[in-house]
């Protein structure tokens, strides 16, 4: 995919784009706001991401003037500003997500995926997921592994369920949280952890190939296949 | 309460005085309608006139009528006068007194009555009393005697002094009265409009205290010097209290940029070390820098972010189901009863830091609660609004900490063994302040008593 960075730490840009590259993306660098809006209007990028403190024009400026000429591309603004407000400012401004610093590579790269596929996908309301001999179903709201029922709570549904639309994507803590419980701030508290164990227990154990993966240092997967 | 405010206030010396004031001008115009207007001076009159009478019958009984005749004349003379006497012959003849003609036999009544007739100015010679315009006649209150040799007696006395007194008396009155009303109207028309504006004022700093918007400004009014000035330097004070927020907000934002931006740049060296042993060691490292840092920096965010855009309608006992739910698991592994009596709650604030409030003292509650311990969560109504309470059975603070604890970084000393940086309180003390709630932490023989008090919602 072709990303766009509008940043003006070169370090931190230097770093997006070289975890980009190497797995096989194409990176453009804006380095201040007038440049990033300059590219950003005038290329197809898959996904762009923004600074919120730019020298010139602010990112939240450039964001309203991408939306304003309906262009629908998925942004995600990186901020060092992590209120309530500023995200909520940030979201209403057109961002499809927001990313407080100091963050973590696989944590950007986690969301940039989710959004991409997201945009990509032509939304059709799956009635069944699944993942290798697991068999959810939203409607009648039962999970079953081999023909077999397995019986969870409704908290460690939407775990499930979230996961699975996300299958083959790395899915972070903070996301989880964000998603599941619908709150929005960072948890510093190992209690996913806990949560994914449970879910585990119910869903991995006694069976030959566990379907929940530990990506040590950003969060979890259920790999496609 | 009521009787400091009372004393308190100005308005209350102020009004006793006009009371007093109202109460001696209503007084006065009552005594000048009803004593001074109301004829009293007829009465007088009236003694007088009668005291005269007898007088001249106890003459014309021993003396006879012609030294009745004489001491009329004398009196007749006498300066000053305003009486009016008449004797008259059967034959209609004046034989003496000021009266000249006396066909007003009929409309005169006797002596024990009197009456009040209208006599033309040419028909009395009155020395001194003086005439009233335009009327062209006195009036006089008199009554009439019959002697048994057949004269006529007429004795009366001027009153139009008196009746102008009483006419002067009334219209004073009712001046006074009228007066008095007008005023009346006057201050309760400013003090109606003061207050009125006033309370603008200070609606306006309330609403500024609540929503944290400080770009509201008081109205200048342009009919009240004064109060218009008033405005002008509440704004004034207003357009300086948010230019220093937004440069506190702006300095704040630069340290927040200045301090994450370098820990990004740490995060992502670390990321790429080769090393596994050593990146998952400064990655430790580093998270826990990080940690620290963030909630920090999020307290300062609660703190100078005052504006609560974010604020919305939500539900308290919601919120800590939620939170309860997080916790269920790990709870579990301890094998901790949580325990929850939560009655629906609703309350005007922000979603996720309440949440994550509750989910730092619970957070706390689980981790001092030893295995198969207790927690609670707790909505109770009270009188002015309701108490969420988390109550563990952990080992409690020691005695004279409850507040240090809020403190930042702060930890006590018993606890270092386990996880955390000390922030947790003072993140929910950063939002309790932002939104007008009190947290109380007490011992609560055993554990730790934690008390969120809502206070009741005013629209």
């Amino acid at each position: 995919m072709r990303v766009l960075i509008i940043e003006d730490d070169s370090k931190v840009t230097g770093f997006i784009r070289k975890g980009l590259d190497e797995l096989g993306h194409t990176v453009d660098v804006g380095s201040n706001g007038r440049d990033g809006l300059f590219l950003a209007t005038t290329e197809t990028y898959d996904a762009i991401i923004v600074d919120r403190m730019l020298p010139g024009i602010d990112g939240l400026t450039i964001l309203q003037t991408i939306r304003a000429s309906e262009n629908s591309t998925p942004v995600i603004i990186l901020s060092a500003l992590g209120s309530v407000e500023e995200r909520v400012r940030g979201l209403r401004a057109g961002a499809d997500d927001y990313l407080v610093k100091p963050f973590a590579f696989s944590e950007l790269l986690a969301r940039i995926e989710i959004l991409v596929e997201r945009a990509g996908r032509i939304e059709t309301k799956k009635t069944k997921l699944t993942a290798y001999d697991l068999t959810m179903d939203l409607l009648s709201r039962t999970v079953e592994r081999s023909g077999e029922r397995i019986e969870l709570q409704a908290r460690e549904f939407r775990l499930l369920e979230f996961m699975l639309q996300h299958k083959g994507q790395v899915v972070t803590r903070t996301m989880l949280l964000e998603h599941v419980w619908d709150y929005h701030f960072d948890p510093q508290t190992n209690v996913i952890d806990v949560h994914i164990s449970r879910l585990r227990r119910k869903v991995d154990k006694g069976f030959e190939k566990p379907i929940i993966t530990t990506i040590r240092g950003s969060g979890y997967i259920i790999h496609t296949g | 309460m009521v009787r400091n405010a009372l004393r308190q206030s100005t308005i209350v010396p102020l009004s006793f005085l006009l009371g007093l004031l109202l109460i001696g001008s209503v007084s006065v115009a009552g005594f000048l309608i009803l004593i001074v207007g109301n004829k009293a001076g007829l009465i007088e009159a009236r003694s007088a006139i009668h005291s005269e009478i007898s007088r001249i019958k106890e003459t014309e009984k021993h003396l006879g009528i012609s030294a009745v005749i004489t001491t009329i004349d004398q009196s007749k003379l006498a300066e000053e006068n305003t009486f009016v006497y008449g004797v008259f012959a059967r034959s209609g003849e004046q034989v003496a007194g000021n009266l000249k003609d006396w066909d007003w036999e009929e409309k005169v009544s006797s002596f024990e009555e009197l009456s009040i007739i209208e006599v033309p100015h040419s028909k009395i010679n009155l020395s001194t009393a003086s005439q009233r315009p335009f009327a062209g006649y006195y009036d006089v209150l008199t009554g009439k005697h019959y002697f048994d040799d057949g004269y006529v007696l007429f004795v009366g006395r001027n009153i139009d002094e008196l009746e102008a007194a009483s006419w002067i008396a009334t219209t004073l009155g009712w001046a006074v009265i009228g007066v008095m009303l007008l005023t009346l109207i006057y201050v309760g028309w400013v003090s109606h409009y003061v207050s009125n504006s006033v309370r603008r004022f200070s609606r306006t700093a309330r609403r500024i205290s609540t929503t944290g918007d400080l770009s509201l400004r008081i109205n200048q009014d342009s009919r009240w010097h004064d109060l218009g000035q008033l405005a002008e330097t509440w704004n004034s004070m207003l357009d300086e209290i948010q230019i220093l927020v937004s440069k506190i907000q702006n300095a704040s934002n630069n340290i927040a940029h200045d301090l994450r931006t370098p820990l990004t740049r740490m995060r992502f060296d670390i990321e790429r070390i080769q090393d596994v042993s050593l990146r998952g060691e400064l990655t430790k490292e580093a998270d826990t820098l990080l940690a620290m840092i963030n909630g920090l920096l999020r307290i300062v965010e609660i703190e100078t972010h005052k504006q609560r855009s974010s604020f919305k309608e939500i539900y308290l006992d919601r919120i800590l189901e939620d939170v309860v739910l997080y916790f269920t698991p790990v709870a579990e592994e301890k094998a901790i009863t949580l325990k929850t009596d939560l009655k629906s709650i609703s309350y005007f604030g922000d979603r996720d830091l309440l949440f994550q409030s509750f989910l730092n003292v619970l957070d706390n509650a689980i981790k001092f609660t030893p295995n198969e311990g207790t927690v609670s969560i707790v909505i109770e109504r009270c009188e002015n609004g309701c108490v969420v309470s988390i109550l563990d059975s952990g080992p409690g603070v020691p005695e004279g900490l409850e507040e240090a604890v809020f403190d930042r970084f702060y930890r006590i000393d018993e606890s270092r063994g386990t996880p955390g940086y000390g922030l947790g309180l003072s993140i929910v003390a950063a939002v309790a302040e932002m939104h007008g709630f009190d947290v109380k932490l007490a011992n609560n023989f055993p554990g730790v008593r934690v008390d969120f008090v809502f206070p009741l919602l005013s629209a």
